[in-house]
């Protein structure tokens, strides 16, 4: 009986094939979709060369402190900060920053004695080239007269700090996307617990009615046909994890087999989700679909998948809600293995998402168990 | 006109379930724009780094003063000595840069061999470098008065401060004759992109099924109407949906930010709408070709979902294009969306209305109607296809019988 009921709900999950594109073909599109737009997201806060633009005034040209810092932080042959354009008056480096060739140029003489940064916008670029003048200026007034000729060899600063990794493995904003993917994945797995639950009860279709006068006890029968809905869509978790993995190249980690037991214990918990949002026979499956989708959502969007780390905002002002969301611990434990050299934080989401498995399939299994119909 | 009636009456029937994708849409384009809106300031306002400061050398006025200066120029994020936590706000930006300030640097410092500050930025960010030479300048000055002179530490760090606050002069030009376009507001019409895509496939594709279930197809087949008449109070309708549709998100967008738009320049605007306007053609020509293989209430939101997914993030509507890498950006360019994201920087980034200036513009609403002109062609030729073909009659489902 288990082969009968096992195999004949793999087949039927086969067949259907509006649950087959939202649960294998929509995640695989929104992987791809995420590794087409995300390709640079990284490197969006990175620092680049900023193009800065000076006059070539008499007064610049005797600032010879000024000069040799300039160079000194666009050196073609080191780190680079600043491209640096001479213009021979304010009306070319206008039209240079009006096209955006230039994030701003240095005016000497125009209120006075200290260089005036010009800019047409706010930003980061402007901020730091604002940075270096005050540094500039800073350092000049702070040493005196007899040290100003070798003002130049001061700008040179030295270097108080040094940068460490607090992981083996570099922090990404990228990874948390795919992360909020799987675990939307793993709770479509509703889809299947609200399919097994809604075509055996009797008073929800003529299936189900059917079924109910086979040989073999309700608990059995809901028990199989959930795991076989629990195989398919753990497959299709595979799939989709092989995909993110050898396909599109995201790195998870070393961790392979603790990030596919994420998935399954996922999968448990989408599952059970599902097939206890279907115990409510007083609403329509279509509202039942809408109510796992909405949940679904709400949930996968407080664990980052639209706005990246709003998952974390969430878990320093509301950490209950963080702690009870399905979606931010599944999240949470693919993010441990990705970023933690330690595996407490891991098992401890593995095992809260067991728990909120097992107290919904004990919901299901209570108010399955004995179901008896006076009128169908 | 009976056939135009019916196809308003078809829209009517679905008014709930419209007006629910509708409100759904419109909360999150608004709650998107709200993170992002910003205010219009003629004076330079500097970027403020978040940071972090660890201090496991106690309290002591080198690192007071240290705090105090990179609270003036940054927001500052109170973390506890935890690798954990640390690890949790670098990995999710809640902090650009970490400076963990090691035992024994108070007196290694002033003995003149300063122990290093250990730091953690996110991959190469330009805020964390900022936060960093911050600090390098603050120590760089402090080690400056200590060679200069026997003089004690509460000295040295309130000239230190007193240096630091020293500032050069920045002048702000604007060029172009009103403000800038809100950025609240770019972002709306940005976004609108999508739900305008996704709501006018929604409704044509109700519109179009309807006809064609094969019942009330072969009962209109002997109707006294030509079916170019037919056929062209059809596209009236979707057209007159489309403007209906079009000209409510205007209206929402210009209530929602019509006062941040007053200094606004208002060629600037016109150019806006009627962008927005071209991609409302553009949508209702993808949602002609699209309803032609829409042949179930579930296959109609898939298609939605995905045309309109694809295409705004291969075009550059939800995530900005120059995020993208170069190949796909020439895959993109094969997009309306894409058209429609460069025509909308452009406009935004005008500052004169020059012949030349307003070329790419021009340039980039003409490639989406040649799009807009090309899918409805293409759809025209495989409607005439379908209908001469027989199966098609007996493959079409409406909700009245899902």
């Amino acid at each position: 009986m288990f082969r009968n009921i096992y195999w004949k709900r793999i087949l039927r999950t086969l067949r259907d094939k509006a649950t087959l594109f939202w649960t294998w073909i929509f995640p695989i599109i929104m992987a791809t979709l995420f590794y087409v737009v995300f390709a640079n997201l990284d490197v969006m806060g990175q620092l680049h060369e900023i193009p800065l633009g000076v006059i070539d005034t008499e007064s610049y040209q005797q600032d010879i402190s000024l000069h040799s810092a300039l160079e000194s932080v666009s050196d073609e042959n080191g780190d680079t900060l600043f491209t640096v354009s001479l213009f021979g008056n304010t009306d070319e480096a206008d039209i240079a920053l009006e096209n955006g060739d230039i994030d701003g140029y240095v005016l000497y003489d125009l209120m006075g004695d200290d260089p005036t940064l010009v800019v047409s916008d706010d930003g980061l670029n402007q901020t730091l080239a604002k940075r270096f003048l005050d540094g500039y200026l800073q350092i000049k007034n702070s040493v005196s007269i007899q040290a100003t000729e070798r003002l130049s060899s001061l700008l040179e600063e030295e270097t108080y700090t040094k940068e460490i990794s607090l992981s083996n493995n570099p922090p990404t904003e990228k990874v948390n996307y795919y992360y909020a993917l799987l675990a939307m994945m793993c709770l479509y797995g509703g889809f299947q617990g609200l399919i097994t639950v809604t075509y055996l009860q009797s008073n929800l279709s003529p299936l189900g009615a059917r079924q109910a006068m086979a040989p073999v006890g309700r608990m059995r029968m809901v028990a199989y046909d959930l795991l076989g809905g629990l195989t398919m869509h753990f497959l299709c978790l595979l799939i989709a994890v092989a995909y993110i993995i050898f396909v599109l190249g995201t790195d998870f980690g070393s961790k392979l087999w603790l990030v596919l037991l994420t998935c399954f214990v996922g999968s448990v918990l989408g599952v059970a989700f599902g097939a206890m949002v279907s115990l409510t026979s007083k609403l329509k499956e279509a509202a039942k679909v809408a109510l796992l989708i909405t949940v679904t959502m709400v949930c996968c969007f407080l664990s980052g998948l639209m706005v990246g780390g709003v998952n974390y905002t969430v878990a320093e002002k509301a950490p209950v809600v963080a702690w009870l969301n399905p979606a931010a611990r599944i999240t949470d434990a693919f993010y441990c293995l990705y970023y933690y050299d330690t595996y407490e934080r891991f098992f401890l989401n593995i095992g809260i998402i067991l728990i909120m498995a097992l107290a919904m399939l004990t919901v299901t299994a209570l108010f399955v168990r004995r179901q008896r119909y006076d009128s169908i | 006109m009976t056939v135009f009636k019916a196809c308003f009456m078809i829209v009517k029937r679905h008014y709930a379930a419209l007006a629910l994708y509708f409100s759904i849409f419109m909360v999150l384009a608004v709650a998107m724009t709200a993170l992002s809106a910003d205010n219009f300031s003629t004076d330079f306002s500097a970027t403020r780094p978040a940071f972090t400061l660890i201090t496991r050398d106690g309290h002591t006025p080198l690192l007071a003063g240290l705090a105090s200066y990179l609270r003036e120029h940054g927001n500052e994020v109170v973390l506890d000595d935890r690798t954990e936590a640390l690890q949790d706000a670098s990995f999710y930006h809640a902090t650009d840069y970490i400076a963990i300030v090691p035992q024994g640097f108070h007196d290694a410092f002033f003995d003149g061999e300063p122990l290093k500050i250990e730091t953690v930025l996110t991959t190469e960010s330009a805020k964390g470098y900022y936060a960093d030479r911050l600090v390098t300048q603050y120590l760089n000055l402090a080690r400056l008065y200590q060679a200069a002179g026997d003089i004690d530490e509460e000295t040295i760090i309130s000239s230190v401060l007193k240096d630091l606050s020293i500032e050069a002069p920045v002048e702000k030009k604007h060029f172009g004759a009103g403000a800038p376009v809100n950025e609240g507001f770019q972002l709306y019409a940005q976004i609108v992109c999508y739900i305008i895509i996704v709501l006018i496939i929604l409704c044509i594709s109700n519109i179009t099924s309807a006809f064609r279930r094969p019942d009330l197809r072969m009962r209109n087949l002997c109707a006294p109407t030509k079916p170019r008449s037919f056929s062209g109070q059809q596209i009236l309708c979707g057209a007159v949906v489309s403007i209906a549709a079009w000209l409510l998100l205007m209206t929402i967008g210009f209530a929602l930010y019509g006062s941040q738009l007053s200094g606004t320049d208002g060629r600037i605007i016109g150019l806006i709408l009627l962008n927005t306007f071209i991609v409302t053609v553009v949508a209702l020509s993808l949602a002609s070709l699209a309803s032609l293989f829409i042949r179930s209430p579930n296959s109609q939101s898939a298609a939605a979902n995905l045309l309109a997914l694809g295409l705004c993030f291969l075009g550059g509507v939800f995530v900005p294009l120059h995020m993208m890498g170069e190949s796909i950006l020439t895959v993109s360019k094969f997009t309306p969306t894409y058209w429609y994201s460069t025509a909308l920087e452009h406009i935004c980034t005008l500052t004169s209305f020059g012949g030349d200036v307003l070329a790419p513009v021009w340039q980039a609403m003409l490639m989406q109607l040649a799009f807009a002109l090309a899918i409805f062609c293409v759809a025209l030729v495989i409607s005439k296809y379908q209908n001469q073909s027989e199966r098609f009659f007996s493959s079409i489902q409406t909700e009245l019988e899902a």
